[in-house]
């Protein structure tokens, strides 16, 4: 399968991993060990449970990252972690997966399939576990601290109230690196944990720069008066289903849904489980 | 016995048996024999439930005041290949041997009128419900027999058939003196058939589910283009409800459908005692322990399953991912072909099987995914598995996928006057009925075509022509949503639906709008 050894002591050890405590004494990787991979790397980390918000904001992220030259470092969970490195992979950027078991053991279906993914596309997968080593519960938060010690930068995308991604942030902060957390609703439970972080100072509050303006843009956009209508009601009550536009404009459901749709082909309003809100 | 001196020792008197949905003329001969030791046999490819006709109609016989004949009685049941089975031949038999031994006057042997004979006697000498009443009713008929003798509490459904005398018998004693000419059994009134459906109420009013307007509204196109309809949503959101209230817009049974599915219930022995007819299309929702055989029928003599009993109605399939994968996998057939065929040790039957499939699903095991209080604990893995249950070509027979939210109690409690006005099914009714016609004027050259649902890529291609501006909508729509071409032409069948609903000849932007709403997109 072409997995192979780097010890400590090997020249073309990591110098960042060095510095890590507790000691990471060998690593096993597989794919082509290039030292120039990891010149310049961002963590990307977040919840198992990935709301369509999350997927969107990775499908922004990510190819920014990657024209920027940082290769994607994380853990392979499914959920973000996965999405992540699938986004990189397909806008042709470098990805880094660093396993929480051993390098030869047997990983769910969808991450296995991810891994031989990245091992083509170029990228790397490392794991401190020798063999067949099984996941434990501790050997993820061990994991952590190689994810967060390759990378200058840690994005944590969506994380829940007790969500592992903020221990991820914690050893970030402990390690000094720069530590982003991307805002969400405040009604999804899977921002609770990122939107704390950003709360009480530990985090920046991720953006995208161009996202205001943009969106000016957008509603410069010429909407006719019925389309107005729903934007309006949007736009002042916040995300709604479609059972309660249609209730506060009196317009069949039918007419709602039609109207809906064609917002959001013009990117101005997206859908999530029947409730529509304002890009 | 008044008279002693018996000249004829053979009887015939004609009863029917059912094959599946169908109805065969059975002579039955009774030969009671002066010489030879007395018994009692039955032959002619009778089971269990016909050979032990023997002692009910002995005790019937006798508590009817009557003597039995202490001779050889021989009974053949004619055509002697065909199997009979079921207890319908008790009163023929028991004819034919009074007939046989002279207790009752006919004419050569053959009973005193041409006549059908049909049901079960107690040992009492009552006669009993049975199934496939209507058949006996419908063959007679067809073959110009003008009276039939079936139970009373299923006579209605004989009476529905013009042209036949039927008369409902209460027991033997009756029947006997009947026969005799002693006190005339008074025949059923025939009953219409029109009138019954129309005077049919629903089981539950649109009106009284309050919200959910996108459920109801997919409701509204299902029923208009014979789409079939996925909801999901969590607990409590009125799936359930929403379903039951469907048969409600569907356009009334017309009378030919109506004895249809009233053949199919009458043979499956489930209409209901004293029923004439069903008069509402039906609403089956079996439950999801239920067999592959449950489902579309089966046993040694092949009975209707559930699929044929929802025929020309819905089929309701609730928590559609609890049902076992293998039996969601065998509605493909039936659905496509909109009938059934079974093959079995006793014969190959076909039931018609033309049903709108109606589901519904939580979207997760814990049923509270995206809910907007409650958590939901499911892991993605888990959720991944449980939408895994139901197959690619079962979603892909479903042309509208609906969310329901759950209803927010609190929004609706506040606003009577909202609720007061939803509108009811008859109000609905009449726009199916309007789209229906508009679709029944466009496949007038299509055998066996009626509704949008069941055009194939090229019936679209023929009758959903798109405008230039419209098609490049639908393509940017395709795009953006990424719709596979099965998709694609889903969104096309659903929005000529929508435009026959507003009784608009071409499609427009924003009918394939709508439609692109209810794409696969909620499962």
């Amino acid at each position: 399968m072409g997995e192979d050894l780097i010890g400590r002591d090997d020249k073309n050890f990591p110098e960042k991993l060095r510095v890590v405590k507790p000691v990471v004494k060998q690593i096993w990787y597989r794919g082509k060990w290039e030292n120039n991979i990891f010149k310049k790397c961002c963590a990307v980390v977040g919840s198992r449970k990935m709301s369509r918000y999350g997927k969107q904001v990775l499908a922004e992220m990510i190819p920014k990252l990657c024209n920027a030259g940082y290769s994607i470092v994380s853990g392979l969970m499914y959920g973000v972690d996965q999405e992540a490195h699938k986004l990189a992979l397909e806008c042709g950027g470098c990805a880094i997966g660093i396993l929480g078991w051993g390098i030869e053991a047997k990983s769910e279906e969808g991450a296995d399939k991810l891994i031989e993914k990245i091992v083509e596309g170029g990228g790397l997968i490392l794991s401190e576990y020798p063999d067949k080593t099984s996941a434990r519960t501790w050997t993820f938060p061990q994991r952590n601290r190689i994810v967060v010690a390759l990378s200058e930068k840690v994005i944590v995308v969506e994380a829940g109230e007790k969500s592992g991604s903020l221990h991820t942030a914690a050893l970030a902060r402990k390690q000094g690196k720069e530590l982003l957390a991307v805002p969400g609703p405040i009604f999804s439970p899977t921002s609770v944990g990122t939107n704390n972080l950003i709360a009480s100072g530990v985090a920046k509050s991720f953006m995208l720069k161009n996202t205001h303006s943009e969106q000016v843009q957008r509603l410069g956009m010429k909407l006719n008066e019925s389309e107005e209508e729903v934007v309006g009601l949007l736009k002042i009550e916040g995300p709604m289903g479609v059972n309660e536009i249609s209730r506060r404009t009196g317009s069949g459901a039918g007419e709602i849904l039609s109207r809906l749709m064609k917002l959001e082909m013009s990117g101005i309003l997206s859908e999530e489980r029947g409730i529509w809100r304002m890009l | 016995m008044e008279n002693a001196i018996v000249k004829l020792m053979l009887a015939r008197v004609k009863s029917v048996a059912t094959v599946g949905l169908e109805a065969v003329e059975v002579m039955v001969e009774v030969d009671v024999a002066e010489k030879g030791f007395p018994a009692f046999d039955i032959v002619g490819l009778a089971d269990k439930a016909v050979s032990e006709s023997r002692a009910r109609v002995r005790k019937a016989i006798e508590n009817t005041g009557m003597e039995f004949p202490d001779k050889r009685i021989t009974v053949n049941l004619a055509p002697a290949n065909l199997p009979k089975e079921g207890s319908n031949y008790d009163l023929p038999i028991a004819v034919g041997i009074l007939l046989a031994s002279g207790a009752i006057e006919g004419r050569d042997g053959l009973s005193p009128t041409e006549a059908y004979y049909y049901g079960e006697l107690g040992l009492d000498g009552s006669v009993k419900h049975c199934r496939g009443v209507l058949l006996v009713g419908m063959l007679a008929r067809a073959k110009k027999v003008c009276e039939v003798y079936v139970p009373i509490e299923a006579a209605s459904e004989a009476a529905v058939i013009p042209g036949v005398t039927v008369y409902p018998v209460r027991n033997l004693e009756d029947l006997i003196r009947h026969l005799r000419g002693d006190k005339f059994i008074e025949p059923m009134k025939t009953l219409e058939i029109l009138p019954m459906i129309e005077d049919a109420v629903p089981l539950i009013d649109m009106a009284e589910i309050t919200g959910q307007e996108v459920a109801k509204r997919a409701a509204e196109i299902s029923a208009a283009g014979g789409h079939n309809l996925l909801l999901v949503g969590p607990p409590g959101a009125g799936k359930t409800m929403l379903a039951k209230a469907f048969p409600s817009i569907l356009p009334p049974l017309l009378p030919e459908e109506s004895l249809e599915v009233t053949r199919i219930y009458s043979v499956a022995g489930m209409l209901p005692t004293g029923t004439a007819l069903m008069r509402t299309r039906p609403f089956r929702s079996p439950h999801h322990t239920t067999s592959m055989v449950g489902l579309i029928g089966g046993g040694s003599n092949p009975m209707p399953g559930e699929i044929s009993l929802s025929h020309l109605g819905v089929l309701f399939l609730d928590e559609l991912p609890e049902f076992s994968r293998s039996v969601l996998e065998v509605l493909r057939q039936p659905m496509e072909d909109q009938t059934v065929s079974i093959t079995r040790a006793m014969g190959k039957v076909s039931y018609p099987a033309s049903f709108l499939l109606l589901a519904s699903a939580n979207p997760c095991p814990c049923g509270y995914l995206n809910h907007p209080l409650k958590e939901c604990v499911c892991g993605e893995r888990l959720i991944g598995k449980y939408r895994a249950r139901i197959s690619g070509p079962i979603l892909d027979r479903i042309d509208l996928h609906v969310w329901v939210d759950p209803v927010e109690v609190n929004k609706l409690a506040l606003d009577d006057k909202e609720i007061n006005s939803c509108e009811t099914s008859l109000v609905v009714r009449e726009r199916v009925m309007k789209a229906r016609e508009r679709q029944q004027r466009r496949f007038v050259k299509n055998k066996g075509m009626y509704t949008n649902a069941q055009m194939g890529n090229k019936q679209v291609k023929i009758y959903c022509k798109l405008s230039e501006e419209v098609k490049q909508f639908l393509k940017a729509a395709a795009t953006k949503y990424d719709l596979s071409a099965r998709a694609y032409f889903k969104v096309i069948k659903v929005a000529r639906t929508i435009a026959d609903l507003e009784g608009v000849q071409d499609i427009m932007s924003n009918h394939i709008a709508e439609a692109v709403q209810y794409r696969e997109n909620v499962w």
